[in-house]
């Protein structure tokens, strides 16, 4: 199989070529959701090799294609009605966050989401190549302030498993985001 | 969003549907609630049953609802909302600060309380 995510990393920075998607296997890293902070940071995840890889445009018109394409994930995932939902709700968010805070409303600018089937959920990671976002701008806000705004992070916090950012000259900005299947 | 109104008594029930997802949905929802408060209207329900998907913004929308009304003396009472709003407004603990009906007679009844 050819190395397509080695094409997907040559970012040409125009955003214009639409919507990409690219399916296959990657091959196995070393850093998996296990080493990254969150609430579960002790569970064992395994190495996945199912992959897919969308590369779309920092328009929210494209949401709902990405918001499609991982309740699809999320089903083969094995999640539950309200586990696909709150997925679904938490990486709209991430991308909303991208377009509003790393790229300022600039629609033509790319954004990278991988998506890592595992055995006992998914990893998502969303990756942009615009603004650095500060850590209190990644901070849930207080709740006691009934106002509106700022209620995304909190969102994304309270229903992902693992949710890890950091940021880098090479690689952009990185969200990676990981739910695991409830075992009831 | 799709946004419609019906009068019950002094009631204006507010049938949304669709997305709310900020956006233009903010100014429907804000034009439509100055102009119920400029017709001397301030009870108003908002009937979630037919929003099949609301995000962070969408709530936004609704608490900007809600502190317009409660501002002029009313106030935007929920309907009918579903089980994923419902888990929503629970995660960001606005489930204490909307009043909540599971339906729309009940919203309206409760005005006259």
């Amino acid at each position: 199989m050819p190395d397509v995510f080695s094409k997907a990393s040559r970012f040409d920075g125009t955003g214009r070529s639409g919507i990409t998607i690219f399916m296959g296997q990657k091959k196995k890293q070393g850093r998996s959701a296990k080493q990254t902070r969150g609430k579960q940071p002790q569970r064992q995840v395994p190495k996945s090799t199912e992959t897919i890889e969308f590369r779309v445009p920092s328009d929210p018109k494209v949401l709902k294609i990405v918001r499609l394409s991982v309740s699809w994930l999320c089903e083969l995932a094995g999640f539950s009605e309200e586990d696909r939902n709150s997925t679904t709700l938490a990486v709209d968010e991430a991308c909303s966050n991208i377009i509003r805070h790393a790229y300022q409303g600039d629609i033509h600018q790319p954004i990278i989401i991988t998506c890592k089937l595992l055995d006992n959920g998914i990893e998502i990671t969303l990756q942009d190549f615009g603004r650095s976002v500060r850590e209190e701008e990644i901070k849930p806000r207080d709740l006691d302030e009934v106002r509106p705004g700022g209620l995304g992070v909190h969102l994304i916090r309270s229903v992902m498993d693992v949710v890890h950012y950091e940021s880098n000259e090479e690689e952009g900005n990185k969200l990676t985001l990981a739910k695991y299947v409830r075992v009831n | 969003m799709k946004l419609s109104e019906t009068t019950i008594g002094d009631v204006v029930v507010l049938e949304m549907s669709g997305k709310i997802m900020g956006g233009p949905d903010a100014t429907i929802l804000n034009d439509k609630l100055h102009e119920l408060i400029e017709q001397g209207k301030h009870k108003t329900v908002a009937n979630l049953a037919r929003i099949d998907w609301m995000n962070s913004s969408g709530l936004g929308i609704l608490i900007g609802g809600l502190t317009t009304m409660r501002n002029h003396n009313g106030d935007l009472k929920l309907a009918q909302v579903t089980e994923r709003i419902r888990s929503l407004l629970k995660i960001t603990r606005l489930h204490n600060i909307f009043e909540m009906y599971d339906t729309v007679e009940e919203a309206v009844a409760s005005y006259e309380k």
